[in-house]
């Protein structure tokens, strides 16, 4: 079971969109260095909907089922018992408790759809039509909640420039969970959102690709090594928690960056990145204002002109309120997991920032980058 | 950080001071800034200020965070009773009805 520290009390949160030609669903989840987490035995599925209900049901037996599934990852490396604790444990809280402050009433039997990243999962069910659909469409949202890439926390990488830090644990989940949703963005752009990580066949090269880009080491493009150098403007440091806006800004000046350095043909970020928050210099703070004109320009400066079409990654940097989240807003941010193109929200309160990628009435689904990890030196 | 104006003074007081301060400035809006006091952001010299009733939040916001010195890297969120105002609006349409004020906080 995750354990989150709730130190602040502000609710800084983002949410992003890209707008991509397919739009259909995705898949896997998996960490760079994860190349074999693969479930080898349908007797896992079982097991793993017995724990899954659990969590539907009962929030406190979390506990109890997150340890205890080992047998069926043909290689343990860590990273699949964490994806396991996430499934099993503490993916979903609702959003009250993540966003807004404890609160102790408990779940009940929730049967509401789940919107994830603008899939529809319908595992509500009346008593007549029998559990068989609702099952499986619970094991079409696990498969497609598996396919998500999780990041973490890791220790044990080659020190950070000037710092003399080796490792993330305490202050990365911000940055960690915005790796998270840019692999998303790439995930979606590049296999679509249909796609599902293949459980016995080898992983698309696509998919090993988009991997390799978020290694921890300057020579993956975007590592946490090159996300503090590109954020430096923003006050981005090593060993220091960065808010949500600094972070799309870092985003935003990485792709810059990266575009300089690649052709058009190969685009390490195959994307416009636009940062919704008015003008630096200009008009902001207050809600933000998406402008078709400013998309436009990024559009045209990212495909230099030559492309009628080019795809658009959109982050939005939000506050939602002073001490807590204003509930106002909570059924807007719970309308954008319906959006076909959502690509979730990263943040939470101050502290303890996740990737929230999906809904079910006042639950969420994230991924938690609070796991230490070692770093994972195998290519593959 | 000191009191916030509203711990400081009673409705009774602000609203006084408000309906004061229309009588003699018919044509502004008087607008009370406050720094939320959770954050980074230096503290602002003065906290009332008589905004144009034909100014924008965006254009008044803007003008705050210059005197503020903000760096363009900054982040700056401004709330009007706990909500992001829409800064295309008048300042005007963001009064409390029944007190006279606008109260905007900053945070970072």
């Amino acid at each position: 079971m995750k354990v989150f520290r709730d130190r602040g009390a502000v609710s800084p949160s983002k949410t992003t969109t890209t707008d991509t030609p397919k739009s259909s669903f995705i898949s896997d989840s998996s960490e760079p260095g994860s190349t074999d987490t693969k479930f080898s035995k349908p007797s896992l599925w079982s097991s793993f909907f017995a724990s899954a209900f659990s969590v539907f049901d009962i929030y406190r037996d979390s506990s109890s089922t997150s340890h205890n599934e080992a047998p069926h990852i043909r290689h343990s490396n860590g990273w699949t018992s964490s994806v396991k604790k996430i499934v099993a444990g503490g993916t979903m809280r609702r959003i009250q408790e993540r966003v807004l402050g404890t609160s102790k009433t408990g779940i009940s039997n929730t049967t509401s759809d789940i919107w994830l990243l603008g899939a529809r999962y319908k595992i509500s069910q009346d008593d007549s039509s029998g559990n068989a659909d609702a099952t499986n469409a619970l094991a079409a949202f696990h498969r497609d909640f598996s396919s998500r890439i999780l990041i973490t926390y890791r220790k044990g990488f080659d020190m950070i420039e000037d710092s003399k830090l080796t490792s993330d644990v305490n202050w990365g989940c911000m940055l960690r969970s915005s790796q998270m949703l840019v692999a998303q963005a790439l995930l979606f752009h590049r296999l679509g959102r249909s796609w599902r990580k293949p459980v016995d066949k080898p992983l698309d090269r696509d998919y090993v690709e988009i991997l390799h880009l978020f290694g921890d080491s300057e020579a993956s493009a975007f590592s946490i090594h090159n996300l503090l150098q590109a954020g430096k403007a923003y006050g981005l440091a090593a060993g220091s928690w960065v808010g949500p806006y600094a972070m799309c800004r870092s985003w935003e000046s990485l792709a810059r960056s990266k575009r300089e350095e690649t052709n058009l043909e190969y685009q390490t970020l195959p994307m416009a990145a636009y940062v919704v928050s008015g003008c630096e210099d200009g008009e902001r703070g207050g809600a933000p204002v998406l402008s078709i004109e400013d998309a436009a320009r990024h559009c045209t400066e990212f495909s230099k002109g030559r492309e009628d079409w080019t795809p658009i990654l959109l982050l939005v940097p939000l506050v939602l309120g002073l001490d807590k989240i204003n509930p106002r807003y909570i059924p807007s941010l719970q309308a954008t997991f319906t959006f076909p193109q959502s690509l979730g929200i990263l943040g939470g309160k101050p502290g303890a920032s996740t990737y929230i990628v999906g809904v079910q009435d006042e639950n969420a689904f994230y991924l938690d980058p609070h796991e230490v990890q070692p770093v994972n030196h195998n290519s593959f | 950080m000191g009191k916030s104006f509203k711990d400081e003074f009673t409705f009774e007081q602000r609203l006084e001071e408000s309906q004061d301060i229309i009588a003699k400035y018919p044509l502004r809006v008087p607008v009370v800034v406050e720094r939320y006091c959770k954050t980074d952001l230096p503290e602002m010299e003065k906290k009332k200020y008589l905004v144009p009733r034909d100014m924008s939040v965006g254009q008044f916001i803007h003008i705050l965070s210059s005197r503020l010195r903000l760096t363009p890297g900054k982040a700056l969120f401004v709330f009007v009773k706990d909500t992001l105002p829409q800064t295309g609006q008048l300042t005007i349409c963001y009064h409390s009805s029944s007190l006279k004020f606008c109260c905007m906080v900053f945070s970072p």
